[in-house]
């Protein structure tokens, strides 16, 4: 065979076996959030999770969780824990009432640029023979109360194996992520809430940087992993 | 040769030098564990320490120079509050409003539900 010919028999090797491993697809963030950069909202009032799970704690110990990363990427968020006690004075700390009012109403009463409601999908713990694992999962949508629109949305989710063996089910930087803090929860198979942090690591990171954080307006470019359809319903 | 060295050397230093770990947002300390504690098992005990907590937040902030985490000044206040120490309350709320103009609108309300409160004494 001659030597053109090996390349190009490799080379099509090659683009078969990628074609066969679906791996992620990247996209820019102002891409994928174009309505954010447009918008720059700066004040982000969290609503109370709506929790989609069996565990009734989940909820209250969620929101224990999210003010500190969001902050970090460079928004202002409002004290959740006022904001809840004042919506539940208004009777909107439950699901539908909070879900049902238009975001504009957050503008009026908070002055907030943008609300963020989050589902919790999965906080639940599945045993096996063999230990058993800790899935955490949540759906964020930020959206503006000036216009209504959906400025960001994603979602995340890591799986802990808490067996104790080393094979855990998330893949990539969550799997990496999940494997440092196994130890960690080996032993309180219950708490979540380092798991939750993880994920909201991972979710936020794919969130537009706002006005506090040094690099606001310098990561349009930066590459984040696309979201099938399905994740945004 | 061997100066060459030396210089190329030292001046991998010089530059790692420049190259200082960014400064920090903020601090945050033990927040999220504490409230967390607080939600589990809501004794004065909890309490107690959450609002050590926000205060340490505050004071390290303060000596590390940094801008006090959104929030913090305003739960605080708003503690404050529920102990019925309402001109502390409003020191803590003047600082959030401070610190933040974007809230405002929301330290303007929780100030109102206050003097109401007041009022109605």
């Amino acid at each position: 065979m001659k030597k053109g010919e090996l390349i190009l028999v490799l080379l099509s090797m090659v683009m078969f076996l990628s074609a066969c491993v679906q791996g992620p697809t990247y996209v820019s963030k102002q891409k994928a959030f174009p309505a954010l950069y447009e918008e720059r909202p700066l004040s982000i009032v969290v609503l109370p999770p709506i929790n989609m799970t069996s565990a009734a704690d989940a909820k209250e110990y969620y929101a224990t969780t999210i003010a500190e990363p969001l902050s970090y990427a460079g928004y202002y968020i409002y004290p959740i824990e006022v904001t809840n006690d004042i919506l539940k004075n208004e009777g909107l700390y439950d699901t539908e009432s909070s879900e049902g009012l238009p975001p504009e109403k957050y503008k009026q009463f908070f002055g907030a640029d943008a609300v963020m409601y989050i589902k919790i999908l999965k906080w639940d713990t599945s045993y096996f023979v063999l230990g058993g694992n800790v899935t955490v999962a949540v759906d964020c949508l930020l959206k503006s109360t000036t216009t209504g629109r959906d400025l960001w949305k994603y979602r995340g989710s890591i799986v802990v194996d808490t067996s104790g063996n080393s094979n855990n089910s998330g893949g990539g930087i969550a799997g990496l992520v999940a494997k440092l803090i196994v130890t960690a929860i080996a032993t309180a198979t219950t708490d979540y809430v380092p798991i939750a942090k993880q994920v909201n690591l991972i979710t936020i990171s794919s969130m537009p940087y706002g006005k506090y954080n040094p690099n606001f307006d310098k990561d349009r470019d930066a590459q984040i992993i696309l979201q099938q359809q399905e994740a945004s319903k | 040769m061997k100066i060459i060295t030396t210089v190329a050397v030292l001046s991998i230093f010089l530059f790692a030098g420049c190259v200082t770990a960014p400064k920090p947002m903020y601090t945050w300390g033990d927040y999220s564990s504490s409230l967390y504690n607080l939600k589990k098992d809501p004794q004065e005990e909890n309490l107690n320490k959450h609002k050590q907590v926000l205060l340490k937040i505050i004071e390290d902030s303060r000596v590390s120079g940094l801008r006090v985490p959104p929030g913090v000044y305003c739960e605080y206040g708003y503690i404050m509050v529920k102990e019925g120490k309402s001109s502390e309350a409003l020191l803590y709320y003047d600082l959030e409003e401070k610190t933040y103009p974007e809230s405002t609108v929301f330290v303007q309300r929780l100030k109102s539900q206050l003097t109401k409160a007041k009022e109605q004494q």
